[in-house]
């Protein structure tokens, strides 16, 4: 009943078996949709960038820290993708992630703490979630002030834990992320476990329970989805992220910084929309969002190469955001023209 | 008589934002004996002040339904500008804060495009203009921020006739100006149509790009003047002052008794949330608490607020 809202991935028959690829690799839709493509591109032409300026970009060791520097990202793009799947979105993953390196930098130790610690913040990351989902899907709250509010009391909890910048975290922890296995570092590993993991995900119930909410919301309840059950899957899934971003992110940096999330906001909102997934939800995954978030790590290292100055990130960020909202609007807009007309 | 009841009716949510105000007043006298003399009452006006400034601008946007996230930066901007450009000179800032305001609805205007006529959503267009003013500004200071803050901004901030703080006449006139613009001028009626239904709207001949674009310059005009106020309060300007204050401005709207989701509230309401929220930030420290808890008393603060406007709305829906 839910593929009748046309949340079914994978192309249809006697498609062209490049086409069919691509539509099994970005979001189910029957023309394949070009956005994630485009991301891929995108996030390639700037690789090849970075390369061209700095020469040794494309060996192992620089693709690992490059990978590194994503990681954090493409973690709070995967949760915050599949908030922006339910037409919401989660400005509470800043809160959260600042409270989990926060945690991170002062209560983990060599002596074994670090599991129960790293655990709790995942623990807490859930929590947020519930609690964003519950007054999302339970009470009909707006997405954006539950998690405005969410993102304050955690950012006010994360400066009672670690007031100012610093903490650190054990060798063992930080080092792992610069760790490779059988030739492939540690950190590409990470992000290949989590296209794969989402590659499982968007096939399974709840995904299309998610997608449904997010393309048709009066449809899906009808056709029988429980909204506050898929909303708080969704919102937890995303506050599971955050905690996940703020262990890379501690083990990135080496310590604690009680205010980190609230720059990460809108990179990760910015990496979801230049993945090609739609702010209005229903359509996009995480396939395109890792090229997003490779995109804006690049963007940095381009910027650096280059010689200017750091701050041109911020400001490109938010330019970024904004002008990929516009052609992500347009591109769907060509879309549906096209596929009006084929039909 | 029952035109009377009938304004009380609607006016319920801002009456409760008073009510909420003289209960936290009583509560910091019981506290701390001492609470409510003149002199710390005039301190709580004036960081109350700060608030309503930038809740001013947030009221207009959220009675249309939308929300600015940019307030911070354009309030950092300004008041980092201000003390770089006047060198502390008062005669500098005379010309300088006509340039600063339309600065302000520069930023104010470009958001409303965005959201108007190119259909971004508020929070995705309002957050990247906010990074967007927050990178120009490091570039433009190179991360550095300003030295002293002219006399004229100091006095306007910090200076009291007699028992009166200067900033409140500022806060009475903003009170007036916007009580009357909503709701006795055919922009304030357009302003409501919106925020409760634009397509209805539409049809009925309002110009809703035009009212749209118009909040968000309302907005960065205001975030600007408490910018300028604000570098008067602190007598400096430093990078992240204006972080609090996007919280703090969603906060005061929303105990103000507006609806978030447009089409209902004032400003009177804004400024008993204000009030209220200044009284809050002084009680902490009298309850042993850290500055940090007031991140988290906000966030609790707006989550109540729409908890039970929307328990109300819930409730209505079911008596009908």
């Amino acid at each position: 009943m839910i593929d009748g809202v046309g949340v079914h991935p994978g192309g249809g028959r006697g498609e062209p078996a490049l086409r069919r690829m691509l539509a099994w690799l970005g979001p189910r839709s029957r023309s394949g949709d070009i956005r994630p493509v485009a991301a891929w591109v995108l996030a390639l032409a700037f690789l090849f960038t970075y390369a061209g300026l700095q020469p040794g970009t494309l060996s192992r060791g620089q693709i690992g820290i490059i990978c590194a520097d994503t990681l954090s990202l493409a973690a709070l793009g995967l949760g915050q993708g599949i908030v922006i799947l339910t037409a919401g979105v989660d400005l509470s993953v800043g809160g959260v992630l600042s409270l989990g390196t926060a945690i991170a930098a002062t209560h983990f130790s060599n002596g074994g703490t670090t599991l129960e610690w790293s655990l709790l913040i995942l623990l807490i990351g859930v929590s947020a979630g519930a609690i964003n989902g519950w007054l999302v899907g339970h009470l009909g709250l707006q997405p954006f002030i539950v998690t405005l509010a969410t993102w304050s009391i955690f950012d006010g909890i994360a400066l009672y834990v670690l007031p100012i910048q610093g903490g650190s975290v054990p060798k063992g922890f930080s080092n792992w992320i610069n760790n490779s296995l059988i030739g492939i570092p540690d950190a590409a590993w990470v992000l290949i476990v989590m296209v794969v993991v989402w590659l499982w995900f968007k096939r399974t119930r709840v995904a299309r329970q998610i997608f449904a909410v997010g393309s048709d919301r009066e449809g899906a309840r009808i056709a029988g989805v429980h909204m506050t059950r898929t909303l708080m899957t969704a919102y937890m899934i995303s506050g599971f992220c955050a905690g996940l971003a703020a262990l890379f992110y501690a083990m990135l940096t080496a310590s604690g910084d009680p205010t980190a999330g609230d720059g990460l906001i809108l990179p990760s909102v910015a990496a979801v929309v230049i993945g090609g997934t739609s702010l209005f939800g229903g359509q996009g995954g995480f396939v395109g969002t890792v090229a997003g978030a490779l995109t804006l790590t690049l963007l940095g290292d381009v910027i650096f190469a280059f010689n200017l100055a750091s701050y041109w990130t911020v400001f490109a960020d938010g330019l970024l955001l904004i002008v990929a909202v516009l052609i992500g609007g347009g591109l769907q807009s060509l879309q549906a023209r096209r596929v009006r007309r084929h039909a | 008589m029952s035109a009377l009841r009938a304004t009380v009716i609607r006016n319920r949510p801002v009456l409760f934002a008073y009510v909420l105000l003289i209960v936290l007043g009583a509560v910091g006298e019981i506290v701390a004996s001492g609470f409510l003399r003149i002199n710390h009452v005039d301190e709580l006006i004036i960081s109350g002040a700060f608030i309503a400034l930038v809740g001013v601008g947030q009221t207009f946007v959220i009675l249309t339904g939308g929300v600015d996230l940019s307030i911070p930066w354009v309030l950092n901007s300004s008041a980092v500008l201000l003390t770089l450009w006047s060198h502390g000179s008062s005669g500098r800032m005379a010309w300088l804060t006509p340039i600063l305001l339309l600065g302000g609805a520069a930023v104010g205007a470009v958001n409303g495009i965005g959201v108007a006529y190119l259909r971004i959503p508020p929070i995705i267009m309002t957050l990247g203009m906010s990074t967007i003013v927050e990178g120009g500004l490091l570039l433009y200071t190179n991360g550095g921020s300003g030295s002293n803050a002219p006399n004229a901004a100091v006095y306007l901030a910090t200076h009291r006739w007699g028992p009166f703080p200067v900033i409140a006449s500022v806060w009475i006139g903003v009170l007036v100006v916007a009580t009357v613009v909503l709701s006795a001028t055919p922009f304030g009626r357009r302003l409501y149509a919106t925020g409760q239904n634009s397509r209805v709207a539409t049809f009925a001949g309002v110009r809703v790009t035009t009212v749209r674009v118009a909040v968000y310059i309302v907005s960065g005009v205001a975030a600007s003047l408490a910018g300028i106020v604000l570098a008067g309060y602190v007598g400096s300007s430093y990078l992240g002052m204006g972080d609090p204050y996007l919280f703090a401005s969603v906060a005061a709207v929303a105990i103000g008794g507006a609806s978030i989701l447009g089409g209902s509230g004032n400003f009177v309401g804004t400024t008993a949330g204000a009030l209220s929220l200044a009284v809050l930030a002084g009680l902490l420290p009298i309850l042993g608490l850290q500055p940090a808890a007031l991140q988290i008393v906000y966030g609790c603060v707006i989550l109540g607020a729409v908890t039970l406007s929307s328990a109300k709305v819930g409730a209505r829906r079911r008596a009908e």
